[in-house]
């Protein structure tokens, strides 16, 4: 009796140190599914999420977008911004145990960039014509040609660095076997469910303090949410303004929210009727009740845009809004030659939030008498359909979402609204050529100054915000939720997460 | 199988020798298939009537009040964009029917059309049709339908498209083998004794004597028809939103259930009692045209 | 019955072949460029390119299919797009949940079904006969996944009775597995119920009833045996029909099996995942319903196979 008594008794208190055990590992919940975590080879923010736990860059971003050092302490470049020299840390290891220094740079640079490797990220760099080792902790890059934003390419989160044993023994396959410098290792991925990692005692930046950190992939929102309600997650990416409400009650739970580089707008195809007069390109501009769209779609979570891109991307310069007034959209309209409005075809995305917000600004064109059809299309045949040149293309106006992964001007505003840009060759699905602009965006590439390059995006954002080719809504927040009880894990303005700090109160 | 259910199919007009009003008079004391009739008929009046009943246009949002629960003025509450769910789900009876009866309808007629053809023709071109029927029935339904929106996208269209496309290899196989065993039998055999063109025979002999399973068929699919049309716009493949189709305002209201759990209990129900109603009016046709047709 | 059997393989294989075309034809008709979509909305055209070279996209169709039944016929069936691991591989860690969910699903059908069935058929117009045939009846009617809303809502989010997104444990099992049973478990049960009282209605059991057998002797060793073939039917018919229906309730529970992986792979346009996977879904309804049309005989043994 008194046996079985201290066996139970035993039991029970194993028990609950596995609860305790338990209670270091932090789950998050993200909204997709990870594909691959070698960095040079990602394009999705979610992969680039838990690459942030694993790796380190020479250099990255802080919370508030502004460049930090990583791997690198620091680090000059030239007056014709054709050679970048970094000064690396010391004493730093790879996970597997191999030292850092400027030779592991090197290797992985070059294995990116490597066309035989066809890496999904080679293009940020492939301008890089050599890379030379200067010392151990030394190790200057040198470009084909001058390319002012190229700091930013290193921060890129593709530029953070494998292991070079670990190039060596996997190859492409890195993607499944990933090995960095960062706070949490690598331990298994299960598809489609779910990627663990267990803590990096030796990291440099401080030992880890959750001892695991999970990523579940949970597609859908109301899944993720009732996931935090009910303890199976720490923290949930990507929630929904809407469902905000449904958290609310709770005590354990707390929803938290912060600035993107992300901006939605319309384009319109300049190139072709009625979108190719500039004064019915405003006149959509004054149709729109910003602060009802953010309220409406947002519930409040974002801010209105005061430029083309983004106000924690760097690069960016206030303009002037253009004020709610209806009365003035249908005088430039009727200047315009179109007295009673018209009709035209609203592209967009299929997903709910882009419905949402096509049938807000359906309504609000109606009201100057502009009749907007709604084309939702899924992805592929959306892709398929804005990748024409422009004598194929059947746009005429798209409601659309972009976020500039560098962070910088450059990348907010060249795919966009450069000439060079027009699809298929990148993004410009405005048919923009604006020969000012053209000349301001290859400007701020000719110069690592940072002062000169802001005032050339300056410049450029003024003339694209005066001209309109888009109408420009809002940028909306990176909305999680979380535990009460969590820290250390936050969104950054590209809507990656940083999680190396997660910690359990 | 299939075989097996079409030899059951091939029963002679079992039904067509006594009168409507005897069959009525059976019908009526088929509990179920009464109750099957009374819902299919609400739902039929609700397609018609919707559109003109309905206290709110389904497409008004009010952002002021939005997933707002139950009220004198909301009966069933409203949804995520303000919009009166009641209105929704009255409208959304005419998309989930008319998919229903048209996509059963054409696969029906131009699956009967086939099945009789090489059925009566046989020869090569029953082998390459039976090659084809094989082929488009080695898919599961509602993957040959995700395969067709796929392709052809998606849209209240194109949903009938796929949803007629997968139903026809179906009927093609019901009405071959009935043509088939029809076709040894004498009075057939008279007629073309007689000399009748093939299509004559067909039409006067063959076909009537199969219209009772059909019918049955017809009216079981529809049921098939509207859940695999709901599965679709659920998945994102079939009726886009904004439209109020049952399914598509399922998909909506996922996100909100715990918040508005109306939104999906209002078109859930709906396509729920809708099937029902087609499924027990189907059983009761069938127990009572042909009580052997399982 | 095994030339029969043999038969019938034989006839598989062209079939099988015209499937494998008509499964080609129809991935390539989808609309989209899975470079592009692999490169993402931010690539250059250089990116693009790099990428289709990369996915062998190059080749004119009709050699891009040759190449694939060589490399088939090899068992090698490619690297899927989005992973760029091999297809065998990235269906095998989804084969095994969808296994589980449609057999467990399947298994509660079959054993629930047949039970209510008999039970509604043996207390003909009784209550419980009422109860079976009603719920019977919506179940049919109640599209799966409604009903899994519903039961996650329930179970899972307000009485935490269940973790909220399925897994391959027993628990992770429960809420999908049930969703995808109801429709069958209710199909079986109106069969089973209606094959039994035809069955009881025939002259054999009427002249086992005679000869002094006991109801329940009748009922379990003559009546349900023979009512069990077009059951045994009808079962195999609905393990085809959930290779469907699993698509949309593993979409509802985040269930990772291969209909997860359907609409991953369409989303993605990854080609030679979505080739293997239809052939694999045609393949397994077709030999499903060779499966059941031999239990069909195995069990009546007035049915002989020429």
């Amino acid at each position: 009796m008194r046996k079985s008594f201290i066996l139970v008794a035993l039991v029970v208190l194993m028990s609950v140190g596995a609860v305790f055990a338990a209670g270091s590992t932090v789950s998050i919940a993200m909204s997709g599914d990870a594909i691959t975590l070698n960095p040079g080879d990602t394009n999705g923010n979610l992969d680039f999420t838990i690459e942030r736990s694993i790796y380190d860059g020479l250099v990255g971003f802080d919370k508030d977008g502004k460049l930090v050092p990583e791997l690198a302490t620091s680090w000059t470049a030239n007056a014709a911004a054709t050679e970048f020299t970094f000064d690396l840390r010391k004493g730093v290891k790879f996970q597997d145990g191999t030292p850092f220094n400027a030779e592991a740079v090197k290797t992985y640079f070059d294995w990116v960039k490597d066309p035989a490797n066809k890496f999904k990220r080679a293009s940020l760099y492939n301008n890089i014509k050599s890379i030379d080792v200067l010392s151990d902790y030394q190790v200057k890059f040198t470009l084909d040609k001058a390319f002012g934003a190229m700091l930013f390419n290193f921060a890129h989160p593709a530029g953070r660095i494998v292991s070079p044993a670990a190039i060596a023994k996997y190859g492409k396959d890195v993607a499944k076997h990933p090995v960095g410098t960062g706070a949490y290792a690598f331990v298994s991925w299960t598809p489609g469910q779910k990627i663990v990692l267990k803590a990096n005692p030796d990291y440099w930046g401080g030992a880890p303090k959750a001892a695991e950190e999970d990523f579940l992939f949970v597609p859908n929102a109301a899944t993720r949410v009732a996931m935090l309600q009910s303890g199976e997650a720490q923290f949930i990416e990507d929630l929904p303004p809407e469902l905000v409400k449904s958290m609310e009650g709770n005590s354990e739970i707390k929803v938290t929210a912060a600035p993107s580089i992300y901006v939605r707008y319309m384009t319109m195809n300049t190139q072709r009727k009625p979108f190719d007069d500039q004064r019915v390109r405003q006149a959509l501009n004054y149709a729109v009740d910003k602060q009802a769209v953010l309220n409406v779609i947002a519930k409040g979570y974002g801010t209105e845009l005061t430029a083309p891109i983004a106000k924690s991307v760097i690069g960016y310069s206030a303009q002037t809004p253009y004020p709610y007034d209806p009365a003035k959209a249908k005088q430039l309209l009727a200047e315009a030659g179109y007295p009673n409005g018209f009709t035209f075809t609203m592209d967009s995305l299929n997903s709910t939030s882009y419905q949402q917000l096509d049938q807000v600004l359906q309504q609000m064109f109606a009201k100057v008498g502009v009749t907007a059809k709604i084309n939702p299309m899924e992805g592929g045949t959306f892709s398929n359909t804005a990748f024409q040149p422009l004598d194929k293309s059947t746009l005429q106006a798209v409601v659309l979402g972009w976020s500039p992964s560098t962070g910088d001007a450059d990348w907010g505003l060249r795919p966009l609204f450069y000439k060079g840009s027009w699809p298929p060759a990148l993004f410009n699905l405005a048919f923009y050529d604006n020969p000012d602009v053209n000349k301001l965006l290859e400007d701020g590439l000719t110069t690592a100054n940072q002062q000169i390059r802001n005032q050339a995006y300056a410049a450029a954002e003024k003339v694209i915000w005066d001209t309109a080719p888009w109408v420009f809504l809002y940028s909306p927040y990176n909305i999680s939720g979380q535990s009460a009880n969590l820290t250390g894990v936050f969104y950054m303005p590209d809507g990656t997460l940083d999680g190396r700090a997660a910690a359990l109160q | 199988m299939a075989e097996a259910a079409s030899s059951t199919a091939a029963t002679p007009r079992a039904a067509g020798a006594r009168g409507p009003r005897d069959l009525w008079r059976r019908f009526r004391r088929h509990r179920s298939g009464v109750v099957g009739l009374a819902l299919t008929t609400v739902f039929a009046l609700m397609a018609l009537l919707g559109p003109v009943i309905r206290p709110y246009d389904p497409a008004q949002a009010d952002y002021l009040n939005v997933s707002a629960g139950i009220s004198a003025a909301h009966w069933l509450g409203t949804d995520n964009y303000g919009r009166d769910i009641l209105s929704r789900t009255l409208v959304g009876a005419r998309y989930s029917l008319s998919i229903g009866v048209l996509a059963t309808a054409f696969s029906a007629l131009l699956g009967s059309l086939w099945g009789l053809l090489t059925g009566y023709l046989g020869g090569w071109f029953d082998t390459l049709s039976g090659r084809i029927i094989d082929i488009l029935l080695a898919f599961p339904g509602l993957l040959l339908a995700i395969g067709i929106i796929a392709i052809a996208g998606p849209g209240f269209k194109n949903v009938i498209l796929a949803t007629t496309i997968f139903g026809i290899p179906i009927f093609a196989r019901l009405v071959r083998g009935s043509a088939l065993a029809l076709k040894e039998r004498t009075y057939i055999e008279a007629s073309q004794a007689l000399a009748a063109r093939p299509g004559r025979i067909m039409f006067r002999h063959v076909l009537p004597n199969i219209l009772a399973p059909i019918l049955v068929y017809v009216t079981l699919r529809i049921g098939t028809v509207i859940l695999i049309a709901a599965s679709l716009s659920f998945l994102g493949l079939g009726v886009q939103p904004p439209t109020p189709e049952w399914g598509a305002m399922l998909s909506e209201a996922q996100l909100y259930l715990a918040i508005d759990p109306l939104m999906a209990i209002a078109p859930g129900v709906a396509i729920s009692l809708a099937v029902l109603g087609f499924n027990l009016l189907g059983d009761g046709l069938r127990d009572v045209l042909d009580p052997r047709i399982r | 019955m095994w030339r029969y059997l043999i038969r019938r393989l034989i006839e598989l294989v062209p079939t099988l072949l015209g499937v494998s075309i008509a499964v080609f034809l129809f991935i390539h008709a989808i609309p989209g460029d899975p470079a592009r979509l692999l490169a993402g909305q931010d690539a250059t055209l250089a990116d693009v390119e790099a990428m289709r070279a990369r996915l062998g996209l190059n080749h004119s169709l009709p050699v891009q299919y040759l190449y694939f039944v060589r490399n088939a016929l090899r068992g090698d069936f490619g690297l899927s797009y989005r992973q760029q691991v091999p297809v065998l591989e990235v269906i095998r860690e989804h084969f095994l949940p969808t296994l589980l969910l449609s057999v467990s699903a399947i298994v509660l059908a079959f054993v629930f079904g047949v039970l209510s069935g008999v039970m509604a058929a043996t207390r003909r117009n009784s209550w419980l006969d009422l109860v079976v045939t009603g719920v019977s009846a919506t179940g049919i009617s109640i599209p799966s996944f409604f009903l899994g809303i519903l039961l996650m809502y329930l179970f899972a989010v307000n009485l935490h009775w269940f973790p909220v997104t399925g897994s391959t444990s027993v628990r992770g099992l429960v809420l999908p597995a049930v969703s995808l049973a109801l429709a069958p478990l209710a199909t079986i049960a109106r069969f089973v119920r209606s094959s039994f009282l035809e069955v009881v209605g025939e002259d054999f059991v009427r002249t086992a009833s005679a000869k002094g057998l006991s109801d329940r002797t009748v009922t379990f060793k003559h009546a349900l045996r023979n009512a069990l073939i077009p059951v045994v039917t009808m079962t195999g018919l609905q393990f085809g029909f959930l290779l469907g229906g699993a698509v949309v309730i593993e979409t509802v529970f985040n269930y990772t099996g291969l209909g997860w992986l359907l609409i991953q792979s369409i989303g993605f346009r990854d080609y030679p995942v979505l080739q293997v996977l239809l052939l694999l879904f045609a393949l397994e309804f077709m030999l499903v319903n060779l499966l059941v049309d031999l239990t069909y005989g195995a069990l009546d043994p007035r049915i002989r196979y020429g």
